[in-house]
């Protein structure tokens, strides 16, 4: 079980990096929560 | 072969508590980050503006503004910028905050009320930056003139009716003196 949080703990360390550090990750997540928000599909 | 179903429940809970948690940590890492970085992002408010050339004297025709969509604002104190929109009036600029009043004001649009409190601030409109001092307008004529201003700029409905209400506060942008002892 132990082994299995620091997977998750792994999973959740790697996806702040990638929205850190990966250009164009940041904004793709922003603009796909803005036109979430603002009820547009696609 | 037996199943340890409690293992599996808790393996089961881990899988779904990770994936629950992605999007939360993703959005908190933005938000944190935007904090930082130098003007806001698209929803997040971000750090002082930094970049741009800064501008102390006064723009004496405003009348470029019209074609501006967004500017940002930044407020001296806390030192946070957020995108807001903006239109000018026979050479005075405005800016809005719509949806006051009730939660949203209590847990998400703090900078009103900073702004209210203390207008010193800095605007960057197309990578220039200039010293601002925010003033509320609860009155007046101007008011009807500034919400027709934004209706017809942005195609949202803004009435004098909201300002008195105070669901919308409306503030004139103008030129921070520095002469009177604040920095």
């Amino acid at each position: 079980m132990k082994y299995s949080y620091c997977i998750a703990a792994g999973v959740l360390l790697t996806v702040v990096l990638i929205v850190l550090f990966v250009p164009g990750v940041a904004e793709g997540i922003e603009i796909r929560l803005l036109r979430f928000l603002a009820g547009v599909d696609r | 072969m037996k199943v340890n179903s409690k293992a599996v429940v808790r393996y089961l809970a881990l899988v779904i508590g990770t994936l629950v948690l992605i999007p939360v940590v993703a959005l908190g890492a933005l938000a944190i980050s935007s904090r930082s970085s130098d003007g806001p992002s698209v929803i997040f408010s971000g750090g002082p503006l930094e970049s741009g050339e800064l501008v102390t004297d006064w723009e004496s025709d405003w009348s470029f503004v019209r074609g501006v969509r967004t500017f940002e604002l930044q407020l001296l104190n806390p030192p946070r910028s957020r995108t807001l929109w903006i239109v000018e009036i026979d050479g005075k600029l405005y800016l809005n905050s719509n949806y006051m009043g009730g939660l949203r004001e209590r847990y998400w649009k703090k900078w009103p009320a900073q702004a209210e409190e203390d207008g010193r601030g800095t605007m960057r409109i197309q990578g220039k930056r200039y010293p601002i001092m925010l003033t509320r307008i609860t009155s007046g004529p101007i008011i009807e003139q500034v919400a027709q201003a934004f209706t017809r700029k942005y195609r949202v409905e803004m009435t004098p009716a909201e300002v008195e209400a105070e669901t919308l506060w409306l503030f004139e942008i103008a030129p921070r003196n520095e002469t009177g002892g604040s920095s």
